[in-house]
C-alpha cells in the first residue's frame, strides 16, 4: 500500500512516517516503506501477528531503533537523528522495565531528574500521578515486591508524569491476568480520553485493540494493510490478511464473470455468488476476487427464497462454543468448509445435529469483495 | 567519535593483560641476557639451557605428577560433594556450601601456611604427597563449583524417571547421572590441573626440598635475572593451553554426540 | 572444609606452652604495622584502580559489541588464567626495568631512565596483571547481565548515554563490580609476587613477611600470627562488601513490606 492513510483533521499531523524503512543486518526486513500519519488527540492501535513490524515501528518513534531510509516527522520536522533522550515520546513496555534497583517513587521521578527538575517538586509529581492511578501507599516499596497490575500502573506513572504529547504503549497488557486486562482497557481508554494526549499502543491482540482504539493500523510482514476506524476495518477489511486478521470471516476465493448494475456475479468452488459490495474495488469481469462474508452473517436453515440472498447447501461437521456464541462449522459439497457464527440460544430453535444438511443464506450487501493477493 | 575511543581503549586494556605474554613468548627466543630492543639473535639457547639442567626436568616431572594426582582426587572429591549437595536436604546444607566456597577466598599463601602447620601435625609434610593434599584443597572448591554447576541444569526428574523405569541408584548413577556430568567431570579435570601446575605458593611451603616446577621459577626469579624463565613460561603456557583446547574438544565432541542422539 | 578447622587452633597448639608471646612480638612491632599499612593501601589502590580501569572495556564487550566480539574478548581475557603469573610478573620486570623496553623506547625520545620497578608503581603492575582478568570477566558477566530494556527505558526517559551509565548501568551491576573489587582486594592483598618481583620486596608487605618469617627464622606461629591479622582483615573487607551489595537492597525491601 503507498497511499497515505490520513488520521486526525489537522493540517501538520503530529507523527509522520514518509517512506520509512528499516533493515536489520542488511535483510532482513522489519518495516517495508511506511507510510503513515498520525494524528493529535488519536488512540491509534498498531495492530498484526508477531513479526509483522509493529514493535519496530514503535520503536522507531521512540527513536531506539532509527529507520535505514525514509523520514520520520514530529510536528512536520524531520527527528530522524534526535537521539531517544531528547523525544519526550516515553513509552510504556511489555516487561515495564522498572528499575529494580530504585523504589517505586524513584522509578516514576527517574525521568524529571534528566530534566533537572528539584528533588522535592518531582517527589510531589511522581507522589500525585500514583496517587492518581491509585498506588500511592506503594512508593517506597522496591518494584520487585509489585503484582503485574501495580507495576503496570508504575509504568504508566512513570511516563505520564512527564506529560507527554505522546504516549507509547508497547503490548502493556500481554502480561495481566484476563479480569486485569479488562479493567486496565477502561482505564486506559478513560485515562486517554480526559488526558486528550495521543496514545500509540502496540498489540497483537483485536479485542484490546477494538476495545480502547479509535484507529487502527493494521500490519503483517513489514507491510501497512489497512488503516481506519476499527468498526469500517472489520466490517471491510481491504486485504486478504486483514479479513482473516480481524475476525471470523469466511473467504472464498473466485472469478467475477458478470458485472450488472448494482452487483456482481462470482464463480466459486461452491456456485456462483452475488456481491453488491464491492468495497471501492473497481471490478471488471475475469477479474479474481476474493469473496468474503462474516461468519455472523450467514443464516442457517433460510428456506426464504429472497432475491437478495446467497444460498447454499452444506452439512454441518463441527460446532464449537466460546461464552454463549457457537461457531458452527459446514461443509459445502466441493468440500469448501464455512463457518457460521450465532447465539447459543438461536442454535437450540434450530434442532440441527451433526451431519444433518441444512440451506445457508447470506445477503448480496454481506459478500464483500476484495482483490486477490 | 565515543566509540571509537572506547575500541581504542578496550585494545589497551588488551595490550595491558597480553604485552608480558606475548612479550616472554619472544623473549624466549632471543639470545641476549638482558633483551631489548630490537630483538638481534633468535636461537633455542634458553630451551636448550632448561632442557639440560636436570633440576628443572626433575622439577617438571614432579609437576606433572602432582598435577596428575590433584586432578583426579579433587574432580572426585569435588563431584561427590556437590552431588551430595544437589540430592540430599540436610541441617547446616548452607554452611557446607559456604565452607566449599572458603579456600578460594583465602590467599593462597595463607592457606601455604595453614597447610604447612596442619601436615606438620599429624607428620605428613615435606613430601611430594603433602603437596597434592594440599592442591586437592585447593582445587576441590572449583571442582565441586563447576560439577554443581551442570547438576543444577539436570532435570530433577531424570533421575527419579530412572529409578522408576527400575534401575537401582548406583546404575542410575553410572548410566544417568555421570554421562549427563561428563563434560563437567573433564572441564574440572583439566582446569585442575591447569591450577596445580601453575600454583607455587603452597607446593613452596609444603614441599620441603621436592620442588616443583612453579617452585623452582620462583627461586630462580628470586635469585637472578634469567631468561630461563621466559622459555619455561612459554612452554607451560603451550602446555596449559593444549589442556584446555583439549578440554574444548572434548566438550565439542560430546555435544556434538548427543546433538546426535536426540 | 577441613581447612577451616585448623584456622584458629593452630596458634595455640603449636606452642604447647599456650603464650601470647607471638602475638605481643609481632603486634608490638612497628615495621609489622608498617607493612599492613602498605599492605592495605597497595591492595585498595590496586582494587580501586583495576575497578576504574576494567569497567569501560568490559561496559564495551558487555554491552556495546555484538555478541561475536563479546565472546571472542571473554575468551582472550580467560588465557591468561593459563599461564603462569610469576613468569608474567617476570616479563614485566625486564620491560619495566632500567634497560627494559619501556625505558628504551623513552630514550629514543631523548627521555632520562624512568624507574618503574622496585618501588610502587611496580607492585601496582603488578597487582593490576594479577587481577585485571579476573575483574574484567565478572564485571563482562555482570554488564552483560543486564536487562538492555532498562538502558532503553532510561533513554526513552530523557535520560543521555553518559547519565545512563552512572544511573542506570552501574546500579544494575552493582553486585558483580563490587564483587569484582572485593576478590581483586584478596588477591592482591595475599599476593607475594608483585612485591617480591616487581616491588623489591624492601620495605615488605605482609605477605612477604610470612615468607620471611617461615623461610628465613622458621618462625611458624608469628607467621601465623600474620596470617590470621590478615584473613581477618579481609573477612572485614569481604563483609563490608557484602553489606554494600546486600544491604541496600535488604532495607529497601524492608521498608517496602513495613
Amino acid at each position: 500500500m503507498t497511499d497515505i492513510a490520513i488520521l486526525g483533521d489537522e493540517t501538520t499531523p503530529l507523527l509522520e512516517f514518509r517512506n520509512v524503512e528499516k533493515r536489520f543486518g542488511g535483510s532482513i526486513v522489519a518495516v517495508k516503506d511506511l507510510n503513515l500519519k498520525i494524528g493529535r488527540g488519536d488512540f491509534v492501535a498498531i495492530m498484526g501477528p508477531s513479526g509483522c513490524g509493529k514493535t519496530t515501528t514503535l520503536r522507531m518513534l521512540a527513536g531506539l531503533e532509527e529507520p535505514t531510509s525514509g523520514t520520520l516527522l514530529y510536528n512536520g520536522l524531520p527527528v530522524n537523528d534526535l537521539p531517544a533522550w531528547k523525544r519526550q515520546m516515553p513509552l510504556v513496555w511489555q516487561s515495564y522495565a522498572l528499575f529494580p534497583f530504585m523504589s517505586v517513587l524513584d522509578n516514576v521521578a527517574f525521568g524529571m531528574r534528566s530534566r533537572k527538575m528539584p528533588k522535592a517538586e518531582r517527589n510531589k509529581r511522581a507522589q500525585a500521578w500514583l496517587d492518581r492511578l491509585g498506588i500511592g501507599e506503594m512508593a517506597a516499596r522496591s518494584p520487585s515486591t509489585l503484582s503485574g497490575g501495580q507495576a503496570q500502573r508504575v509504568a504508566l506513572a512513570r511516563a505520564l508524569v512527564l506529560e507527554p504529547e505522546v504516549l507509547l504503549l508497547d503490548e502493556p497488557l500481554s502480561a495481566l491476568d484476563a479480569h486485569m486486562v479488562v479493567r486496565m482497557q477502561s482505564e486506559l481508554a478513560e485515562l486517554q480520553r480526559s488526558l486528550g494526549i495521543t496514545f500509540i499502543y502496540v498489540t497483537h491482540n483485536q479485542s484490546e485493540a477494538f476495545a480502547m482504539a479509535n484507529r487502527v493500523v493494521i500490519m503483517n510482514e513489514g507491510e501497512l494493510q489497512q488503516v481506519g476506524h476499527p468498526m469500517d476495518v472489520y466490517r471491510a477489511p481491504r486485504t486478504r490478511f486483514v479479513a482473516e486478521f480481524v475476525g471470523a470471516n469466511n473467504i472464498v476465493d473466485g472469478e467475477i464473470v458478470k458485472v450488472g448494475e448494482a452487483a456482481y456475479v462470482v464463480d466459486t468452488p461452491i456456485g456462483k455468488l452475488t456481491s453488491s459490495n464491492p468495497s471501492g474495488l473497481e471490478a471488471q469481469t475475469g477479474q479474481r476476487v476474493h469473496l468474503v462474508v462474516s461468519a455472523d452473517m450467514v443464516h442457517v436453515g433460510a428456506d426464504h427464497s429472497d432475491e437478495s440472498a446467497n444460498l447454499i447447501d452444506a452439512r454441518l461437521v463441527g460446532e464449537s462454543f466460546v461464552g454463549n456464541v457457537v461457531t458452527l462449522v459446514f461443509e459445502t459439497n466441493g468440500n469448501y468448509e464455512l463457518k457460521v457464527q450465532l447465539q447459543q440460544r438461536a442454535l437450540s430453535d434450530l434442532d440441527l445435529n451433526i451431519n444433518d444438511t441444512a440451506t445457508l443464506a447470506f445477503g448480496h450487501d454481506d459478500a464483500l469483495l476484495i482483490p486477490s493477493s | 567519535m565515543g566509540l571509537f575511543l572506547l575500541r581504542s581503549y578496550v585494545v589497551l586494556i588488551f595490550l595491558f593483560i597480553f604485552a608480558p605474554i606475548l612479550v616472554s613468548f619472544v623473549f624466549s627466543f632471543s639470545e641476549n641476557r638482558f633483551p631489548s630492543l630490537p630483538l638481534t639473535e633468535y636461537s633455542l639457547v634458553w630451551y636448550q639451557r632448561v632442557l639440560d639442567e636436570p633440576a628443572f626436568l626433575d622439577s617438571f616431572k614432579r609437576s606433572l605428577t602432582v598435577a596428575g594426582w590433584t586432578s583426579v582426587l579433587s574432580t572426585c572429591l569435588g563431584f561427590g560433594g556437590a552431588y551430595v549437595d544437589y540430592r540430599y536436604r540436610f541441617l547446616g546444607q548452607k554452611v557446607y556450601v559456604a565452607l566449599g566456597i572458603v579456600p578460594p577466598m583465602i590467599p593462597v599463601l595463607i592457606l601455604g601456611v595453614a597447610m604447612l602447620i596442619f601436615l606438620s601435625r599429624i607428620g605428613l609434610s615435606g613430601a611430594q604427597h603433602s603437596v597434592v593434599i594440599a592442591h586437592v584443597v585447593l582445587c576441590t572448591p572449583f571442582s565441586m563449583a563447576i560439577n554443581r554447576l551442570k547438576l543444577s541444569q539436570m532435570d530433577q526428574n531424570l533421575e527419579a524417571a530412572a529409578w522408576n523405569l527400575g534401575a537401582t541408584p548406583w546404575a542410575t548413577m553410572r548410566t544417568v547421572i555421570l554421562p549427563f556430568c561428563l563434560p563437567a567431570i573433564l572441564a574440572s579435570f583439566f582446569i585442575t590441573a591447569a591450577i596445580s601446575l601453575d600454583e607455587f605458593a603452597i607446593a613452596w611451603f609444603v614441599s620441603g626440598l621436592e620442588e616443583t616446577l612453579p617452585v623452582r621459577v620462583l627461586n630462580l626469579v628470586a635469585r637472578q635475572s634469567s631468561p630461563s624463565v621466559n622459555a619455561i613460561g612459554s612452554f607451560t603456557f603451550t602446555m596449559s593451553l593444549t589442556l584446555i583446547i583439549l578440554a574444548q574438544l572434548v566438550l565439542i565432541v560430546s555435544q556434538r554426540r548427543s546433538g546426535r542422539n536426540e | 572444609m577441613v581447612v577451616m578447622t585448623f584456622w584458629t587452633v593452630r596458634n595455640f597448639q603449636l606452642a604447647p606452652d599456650f603464650s601470647f608471646s607471638n602475638w605481643v612480638t609481632i603486634l608490638s612491632a612497628d615495621y609489622v604495622w608498617d607493612a599492613y599499612a602498605r599492605s592495605f593501601l597497595g591492595a585498595g589502590l590496586a582494587s580501586v584502580l583495576v575497578t576504574l580501569l576494567a569497567f569501560p572495556c568490559a561496559y564495551y564487550l558487555g554491552l556495546k559489541a555484538s555478541p561475536r566480539v563479546r565472546l571472542i574478548g571473554a575468551c582472550l581475557i580467560m588465557a591468561p588464567f593459563f599461564t603462569s603469573f610469576l613468569v608474567r610478573a617476570y616479563t614485566w620486570r625486564t620491560m619495566l626495568g632500567d634497560q627494559g623496553v619501556i625505558n628504551a623506547i623513552l630514550g629514543w625520545f631523548g627521555f632520562e631512565p624512568v624507574q618503574m620497578i622496585n618501588n610502587l608503581f611496580g607492585s601496582i603492575i603488578g597487582y593490576l596483571t594479577l587481577v585485571m582478568p579476573l575483574v574484567l570477566l565478572l564485571q563482562l558477566f555482570s554488564l552483560s547481565a543486564i536487562d538492555r530494556r532498562l538502558i532503553e527505558a532510561a533513554h526513552n526517559l530523557g535520560c543521555g548515554p553518559y547519565w545512563a551509565i552512572l544511573r542506570v548501568v552501574v546500579p544494575a551491576a552493582k553486585t558483580g563490580i563490587i564483587l569484582a573489587a572485593a576478590f581483586s582486594f584478596v588477591l592482591a592483598f595475599g599476593d607475594l609476587i608483585s612485591p617480591q618481583v616487581l616491588g623489591g620486596s624492601n620495605p615488605p608487605t605482609l605477605s612477604i613477611l610470612i615468607v620471611d618469617q617461615v623461610r628465613g627464622g622458621l618462625q611458624w606461629p608469628r607467621a601465623a600470627v600474620i596470617a590470621v591479622v590478615m584473613v581477618l582483615t579481609l573477612i572485614t573487607v569481604v563483609t563490608a562488601a557484602m553489606v554494600m551489595t546486600y544491604g541496600g537492597n535488604r532495607r529497601q525491601s524492608i521498608r517496602g513490606k513495613s
